[in-house]
């Protein structure tokens, strides 16, 4: 089988804050240079990055710090165009976001991780949504469709005109730990205050409202526990405002801003438990996260997220405020015994290695080069 | 024997950001610079950026290399073009505006660049 030359992308990673679609486009940078560095190449709006830049942007999980980035074009090192038919052979892009509008290789993937935009509207800006929407008109013009989750390829069906067989699901996973801090030499010993990790950003779509709900229906929760917000504001009301609205200790309520691999990784490594109650997810890696950290995890049954924790999550309905109670406090006490504690660890390790980010990547590549045998 | 206290939050995180700082090098420290100086905005937030002081600090910066002023900033943020295509049309406006015509470039060839890309948009 001949391996096409992958036009992969990525601007996605000059973001200063990167979340979850850059993740996705990092593994896939990282699998497609170290398995095919003769085929790979790292591209953003038209341009083809220089190699050393690319890898650079591929080798940081703290983002670009540069927003910007795609201005300064002593960063590129040509047109995709001219490099395309430099290179000869066969030809496959795969686009993160939006695809330019005019064909120009062999092979064409956009990857759509939710139709959060289209499903529930209002919970994005109405910018996200026009975007989201012009994105959509566009999908038929590829050859494949990577998805994140059964899940949200049910909604592609249901919602596009696509073909079933143009649809690939490939769960996201994640990438080695190498780099990451010895927490025992972090906490020299000493204990971390007990406290309750909700991770992401903070928009409606997450139910950080619904967290709050419960914390002060039950005013004793936070007397035991902190509780801490791990991720940038995007959209909607603040934590602060919210946190007001409910008449919470602001002391026993932390907001960190965007969190570091690192300190995301201390942060999963100490939590008492990992709050996902979110009312939708494409996949929900964070809950894989929380599992391959040994976090234990209530997650809500939403959208991709019971194929992420699969039987390792402790799940709750989303949007049921009396089904959320009934799960946190089933779940504390399970944790209360040190066995049931360490062997839950264990099964969420175990399920949590079945989701790698290399996998994720060599899945689409696989598909992409079958693809192109078959035309 | 005296058990120590436990870390808070806080305390956790900076060690964390002591034992692993960001990243550092070449590409990364001139990004880290060029983001303070410029305060720049990702193209493809133009249209949806919501923060029109923002959008008019890194389009002043970008064109003129200043800030605006409080009073070109209250004008500005009133007549705040709601589209993409808008704002692309009032940062190339900007760019040719004469004081942007009369500045010197002094930062070196980069800045150039960015500044055409920018009207390039």
């Amino acid at each position: 089988m001949t391996l096409p030359h992958f036009f992969l992308d990525i601007g996605t990673l000059y973001a200063s804050q990167p979340s979850g679609i850059p993740a996705l486009v990092r593994a896939l940078g990282r699998h497609l240079l170290r398995e095919y560095p003769d085929h790979a190449v790292c591209c953003h709006d038209g341009r083809v990055l220089a190699p050393a830049v690319a890898t650079d942007l591929l080798a940081q999980d703290h983002g670009a710090e540069m927003p910007y980035l795609d201005v300064l074009d002593n960063i590129y090192c040509g047109e995709v165009t001219t490099e395309r038919r430099r290179r000869g052979g066969r030809s496959a892009a795969i686009f993160p976001l939006a695809r330019p509008g005019i064909r120009q290789f062999d092979h064409e993937t956009q990857l759509i991780c939710d139709l959060t935009p289209v499903l529930f509207p209002d919970w994005h800006t109405p910018a996200t949504c026009a975007t989201f929407a012009r994105m959509l008109a566009t999908l038929a013009a590829n050859n494949l469709i990577v998805t994140i989750s059964a899940s949200a390829r049910a909604d592609l069906l249901a919602h596009t005109q696509l073909p079933a067989e143009t649809i690939l699901i490939s769960h996201p996973g994640l990438a080695s730990a190498e780099g990451l801090p010895d927490l025992a030499a972090l906490t020299a010993g000493a204990s971390v205050e007990p406290f309750l990790l909700v991770l992401g950003t903070i928009e409606p779509r997450k139910n950080i409202d619904g967290i709050l709900r419960f914390l002060a229906a039950h005013p004793g929760v936070l007397d035991q526990l902190v509780l801490v917000v791990a991720g940038a504001h995007g959209w909607g009301p603040t934590l602060a405002e919210m946190v007001a609205r409910y008449r919470l200790p602001a002391s026993r309520i932390v907001h960190t801003g965007f969190v570091s691999e690192a300190e995301k990784q201390v942060l999963l490594a100490t939590a008492t438990m990992l709050l996902f109650p979110s009312h939708y997810e494409g996949f929900g890696l964070p809950v894989v996260e929380a599992l391959a950290a040994g976090c234990p995890v209530l997650a809500s049954r939403a959208g991709g997220i019971p194929e992420a924790g699969g039987d390792a999550v402790t799940y709750c309905q989303p949007g049921d405020d009396a089904d959320f109670a009934r799960a946190f406090f089933s779940l504390q006490q399970q944790l209360g015994s040190a066995g049931d504690r360490a062997g839950r660890a264990d099964r969420g390790r175990r399920h949590a290695a079945a989701f790698t980010a290399d996998r994720f990547a060599a899945t689409i590549v696989s598909r992409i080069t079958a693809d192109l045998a078959r035309q | 024997m005296t058990v120590p206290d436990p870390l808070t939050i806080t305390e956790l995180l900076a060690r964390t950001r002591a034992a692993c700082p960001p990243p550092s090098g070449p590409l990364a420290a001139r990004l880290i610079r060029a983001r303070r100086r410029w305060r720049l905005i990702p193209w493809w937030r133009i249209g949806s950026i919501s923060d029109a002081a923002a959008f008019y600090r890194a389009a002043y910066r970008a064109c003129l290399g200043r800030n605006p002023s409080d009073d070109e900033l209250a004008e500005l943020t009133a007549q705040f073009p709601a589209t993409k295509a808008a704002r692309l049309a009032y940062l190339r406006a900007l760019r040719t505006a004469p004081e942007a015509q009369a500045r010197t470039v002094a930062p070196g060839l980069w800045l150039a660049a960015l500044t055409t890309r920018l009207l390039a948009l």
